[in-house]
């Protein structure tokens, strides 16, 4: 009988849930999941997709060697002293002048040990890099200026809701494990609603949904704060104790009424009206907000608007109350928490070329001179299928003289590759994570050995740091031995670093909570913003955005260039099925998830005489897609919907669509505002 | 010992469909990629305004009356007395799939690997550890579980077939789920809710699925027929064109099964399967008639040869009455007697036999058609004019001409009307499975 052994881990993956995981294997070889019963957030199961790491660390498409690309095209096995003697031999060409090499990564694997890859590139001599982010800056950027910090109250707080507003956020697919807590709160007597132009699994559990328009939330949200204003729904004492800017903001709302918002965002006054005397009568009352509805060019304002209303109605610091978009206790690791860490740095470093924004990457990669970029190194992301116009950020690829991906899989991005690297998988060597929803420290560790000719990432560096010729004992300080023992020990001085009492012994019996983490966010009342108070009339906003120094709203970029052209507004929600471009592509997955489809609303169907089942042009000026139709009883009409995360390999990839812009606040990508025609094919 | 198995109990206002049961229990149970043996079925998936979405996690119900094990022709589904799980014998199993089609809940899966059949085992394996079923113990939400059986299975649950099999299975039902009752109203005045007939679930049977069960029962029709009428007067019978097509129906029907060196498990079922009892009587009929044949008419053997085709056909039709079906023509439960009497009939220019035969087969093939809920394409209507035309116009007016040539073109006629009548039902045997019920559920907005 071959060994069984049990090792706590957690999933590494850019989701709400970051999961607390107990594996088993049995002979060296990984065979079940579960979920870690410590971690109070996720204690009963792990999702589909962690479930299907089984299959996935096994996958037979799995990269398990190097890769080059041939001349015909193609990609053809090579030995690892081959490929690091090429990538070398490329990367010591490249270093007369450093910055014409671009590392890009994205959020693919969580992880300390990713910082291997910036002390890496430091000995290199710098290189160029990104700022912003695809995923969330616009709504951290407008919790910070409004709160101070992005923290929210514990996931199993949101039992203690009385009203729970679920704003652009379907977490019965995109973070399941709310849904327990959300189960509770009803079970309790809370009220549910649900804002989204979609009818979606958490809608189901909705006593009130509305389903704006895209892109006009922010309308809403100044119509419920004059209405709250109008009815009195004001929490006064905790206005006058708590909220800077309150009289200002209570002027500008003065024109914003719920008939003015209803005609923007095409909803029933009487749900404006219902939605404002919910939050004005019912608490305590925490709105959720989604990353999807802050990927606008008007998203932040429209942030800031939603976080008025829970500081108008003193739904703050307390328990079963908030604004739950990221709570970033655990991130503990790094000196400047997010967002700040997304910025263009002030200073320069001269090392590092900080200079693409992640919004912007195709038009930028392709702009970027003196010196232009020649290679790109490309870890823990697909851009090409991911980033916003997708086939500009590929010819930006294409134009390059010299292209490495490390990936599990054949991505598309990794198509692109003369080299592709094989990357190993969570399971293959131990570090620590932090999450954005609970705030445990994890520990991932090592369960299995790579399989095939796997490295994991800090080895693959460290041999280039030898081949290029880095000083040893530079090489001996920043980057690790490939032992198991030696990242143990790189791991063991982050957590000193941070927390004497933080060991990985510690972190091997459980999840741990951040130093200072509370269940109850702000409870002391005092924010960490220029007033001390929380700020509705920001002076940061205007100074470093350039908006109203009050939360307003404008209609997004994309309605005032293309509106009259293209008549439908494209939504591309994530499902449970994937995380972004990662998951799709196992077998079981695939078999529950077996293509990409538009859905559309009956009306919008008939009128372009689609019927279920028919091959549709989904398009507009930058690109097109051809989909199945399903229809869509649930949506908003006007509203198309095709899910995020499909390769441009299977002719899904949303983001040939989109636009390359960034958000009104954070450097985010505002490509959700896309506006698309359907017709047959 | 208790065989008693302990029931699943769902909550449907806690399970929000993230199918993580669904990939468990493949991860659990190494199923092949793709097979899975759990199920999450949605009931409105395409959200109409003025109904509920919810979902039905199903795998097997573990039956007290579990129609599998009783039809199971090989012997090969039990019950483990410790777990009271109906389980699946590797071993024994011959991969005919005929389980899958008594199962109103599309339980049993096919592994095309093994060529055998899977299905949900309880985990039993882990239950017998204490433990709980992998799907049961990875549900985020908690809204699976396991608990005491209880009463004889849910009724009026949509997109559960309540076929009285004493399923071990319970629902929490849906608590203060009530759609807008706006949105309700203004959807049923715009006339929102049709049946999504583009994106209906694929039935699980086919003629193409199925071609060598037609060609194999077909077969044996015509030579049971065949053997009547030449009793009654008409086209002798010929040894080795009958005993090579014979032959060629045993070889056919074997080619349906996923482990043919089994194919003789078939016969070990016959106390309480009628597929088994099928196979039986057939080989009994083919063996009788061989006998028969070749000394030539032999009276007495070949009405045992006889008796024993017709005991094959009824068991044949009885095979497809127990079939988990919803629109079942209650006079196809006599399809391939009377298909043979009829053409018997023709084959020896006896009216009295062919008239009323061919009657019932022609009643027969219009109640069918009544039933099926598609609108036919012009595929079908070509079908239905043929198989009316061949079977019934044509062969009458030709025994009336009654000459030497009409005769044979009659019988010809004949023959190629209840060969496309075979076909016919083999393309609308539609067995029942939650996924098509649900369809047909919301699309009738059965609501309890």
């Amino acid at each position: 009988m071959a060994s069984t052994r049990t090792i706590v881990t957690a999933c590494p993956r850019n989701c709400y849930s970051t999961c607390g995981m107990r594996v088993t294997v049995e002979g060296g070889r990984l065979v079940r999941v579960e979920a870690h019963p410590d971690n109070r957030a996720t204690p009963e199961a792990v999702c589909l997709k962690g479930l299907s790491y089984v299959e996935r660390v096994y996958a037979k498409d799995r990269v398990l060697h190097p890769l080059r690309r041939t001349a015909a095209g193609s990609f053809e096995r090579i030995a690892w002293d081959d490929a690091l003697d090429l990538v070398a031999g490329r990367l010591r060409g490249f270093r007369v002048e450093p910055q014409s090499v671009l590392f890009y990564s994205a959020s693919g694997t969580k992880g300390l040990m990713n910082d291997v890859a910036t002390s890496f590139w430091r000995l290199y001599g710098g290189c160029t890099t990104t700022y912003g982010d695809l995923c969330w800056p616009a709504g951290l950027e407008a919790t910070r200026l409004t709160l101070g910090a992005n923290e929210h109250n514990s996931p199993w707080d949101l039992a203690n809701a009385r009203l729970i507003v679920f704003w652009g956020k379907n977490a019965a697919e995109t973070n399941v494990h709310q849904m327990a807590f959300v189960q509770q709160a009803l079970d309790r007597g809370a009220e549910v609603v649900v804002i989204d132009p979609r009818r979606t699994e958490t809608a189901e559990r909705a006593a009130l949904h509305v389903r704006p328009r895209p892109g006009t939330d922010g309308a809403i949200a100044l119509a419920v704060a004059h209405r709250l204003v109008e009815r009195g729904w004001i929490d006064e004492v905790f206005v006058r104790e708590h909220v800077h800017g309150f009289e200002a903001f209570r002027e500008s709302v003065r024109g914003r009424t719920p008939a003015w918002a209803a005609a923007i965002a095409g909803v029933p006054q009487v749900q404006v009206e219902r939605l404002a005397e919910l939050l004005g009568t019912v608490g305590p009352a925490t709105i959720n907000a989604g990353f999807g509805i802050q990927r606008y060019t008007n998203s932040g304002q429209t942030l800031r608007a939603m976080i008025a209303l829970l500081a108008l109605t003193g739904n703050v610091g307390r328990p079963g109350a908030g604004w739950v978009f990221a709570n970033l206790r655990s991130h503990v690791f790094h000196p400047v928490r997010d967002p700040i860490a997304f910025y263009p740095p002030e200073k320069p470093d001269g090392v590092f070329r900080v200079s693409i924004s992640t919004a912007l990457l195709g038009p930028q990669m392709l702009a970027t001179a003196d010196p232009p970029l020649r290679m790109a190194w490309v870890e823990r992301g697909s851009p090409i299928p991911q980033n916003p116009e997708t086939p500009t950020v590929l010819r930006a690829f294409r134009a390059l003289d010299f292209r490495v991906v490390v990936e599990e899989f054949l991505t598309d991005t990794a198509r692109e590759a003369d080299v592709v690297l094989p990357a190993k998988s969570m399971f293959e060597q131990t570090d620590v994570i932090d999450a954005y929803w609970h705030d445990y420290l994890q520990l991932k560790e090592k369960a299995i050995e790579p399989p095939g000719e796997v490295k994991p990432e800090s080895e693959v560096y460290r041999l280039l740091a030898e081949r290029l010729g880095f000083p040893p004992e530079a090489i001996a300080r920043e980057l690790p031995g490939p032992s198991d023992a030696e990242v143990l020990a790189f791991l063991e001085a982050k957590l000193r670093a941070v927390d004497p009492a933080l060991t990985l012994d510690r972190l091997r019996e459980g999840p741990v909570r951040a130093a200072g983490a509370s269940d109850v966010a702000f409870a002391s009342l005092r924010f960490p913003t220029p007033s001390g108070k929380i700020e509705l009339l920001s002076e940061e906003a205007a100074r470093r955005w350039g908006v109203d120094p009050l939360p307003a709203w404008r209609e997004p970029v994309e309605w005032t260039e293309a509106g009259s052209r293209f008549p439908l507004q494209l939504l591309t929600p994530n499902t449970k099925n994937r995380i972004h471009s990662q998951f799709g592509n196992l077998p079981s997955i695939r078999a529950l998830d077996p293509e990409p489809v538009v859905h559309i609303a009956a009306e919008d169907a008939a009128r372009r005489g689609l019927r279920p089942g028919d091959r549709a042009r989904v398009f507009n000026g930058r690109g097109e897609l051809r989909l199945r139709v399903r229809i869509d009883h649930g949506q908003r009409p006007g509203v198309v919907v095709v899910h995020n995360g499909w390769w441009l390999a299977d002719g899904g990839a949303v983001n040939v669509l989109s636009k390359a812009r960034e958000t009104d606040l954070g450097f985010g990508a505002a490509f959700h505002e896309s506006l698309v025609e359907v017709e047959k094919a | 010992v208790s065989s008693v198995p302990p029931a699943f109990v769902q909550d449907l206002s806690t399970c929000v469909g993230c199918h993580a049961c669904v990939v468990a229990c493949a991860v659990e149970n190494g199923t092949a990629p793709g097979v899975f043996w759990r199920q999450v079925v949605t009931f409105n998936e395409d959200r109409h305004p003025a109904l509920p979405v919810f979902h039905l996690s199903l795998a097997c119900h573990h039956c007290l009356d579990a129609p599998c094990e009783r039809h199971c022709p090989a012997l090969a589904i039990g019950r483990d007395v410790r777990s009271g799980a109906v389980l699946v014998d590797g071993e024994r199993c011959i991969g005919c799939r005929y389980c899958s089609w008594v199962c109103p809940y599309d339980a049993p899966r096919f592994d095309e690997a093994q060529g055998v059949m899977g299905k949900c085992t309880l985990c039993h394996h882990r239950l017998l550890e204490d433990g709980k079923p992998a799907c049961v113990s990875s549900c985020p939400t908690s809204a699976l579980k396991l608990g005491p059986l209880d009463g004889d299975g849910p009724r009026g649950v949509p997109g559960f077939p309540d076929a009285g099999i004493r399923p071990a299975i319970r629902f929490l039902p849906l608590r203060g789920r009530v759609p807008d009752p706006a949105a309700e109203a203004a959807a049923v005045a715009a006339g929102a809710i049709v049946p999504e007939s583009g994106l209906a679930p694929a039935p699980k049977v086919s003629l193409r699925s199925e071609w060598t069960l037609f060609v194999f029962t077909s077969l044996v029709i015509g030579l049971v027929a065949w053997l009547l009428g030449s009793l009654a007067g008409g086209p002798a019978v010929r040894p080795w064109p009958f005993l090579g097509l014979g032959s060629a129906s045993l070889a056919v029907s074997t080619l349906h099964l996923g482990r043919k060196k089994r194919a003789w498990r078939a016969a070990l079922g016959w106390r309480r399967s009628w597929l088994s009892r099928e196979i039986v009587a057939t080989l009994a009929f083919l063996a009788l008639a061989a006998a028969h044949v070749p000394v030539a008419p032999a009276r007495p053997a070949g009405a045992l040869a006889l008796a024993a085709g017709f005991a094959a056909l009824f068991c044949m039709d009885r095979v497809y009455a127990v079939v988990a079906r919803d629109k079942r023509a209650r006079l196809d439960d006599v399809a391939a007697v009377t298909s043979a009497l009829f053409v018997a009939g023709v084959a020896s220019a006896l009216p009295w036999l062919a008239v009323p035969a061919g009657l019932v087969r022609l009643a027969g093939f219009v109640e069918r058609l009544r039933l099926r809920q598609a609108v036919p394409g012009l595929g079908a209507w070509t079908l239905a004019v043929a198989r009316v035309g061949m079977g019934l116009i044509v062969p009458p007016g030709f025994m009336l001409a009654s000459g030497s040539t009409g005769l044979p073109l009659a019988l010809a006629a004949a023959a190629m009307g209840e060969i496309l009548d075979r076909a016919h039902f083999y393309g609308s045997l539609e067995v029942t499975t939650p996924r098509n019920r649900m369809a047909s559920d919301v699309a009738a907005r059965r609501l309890d």
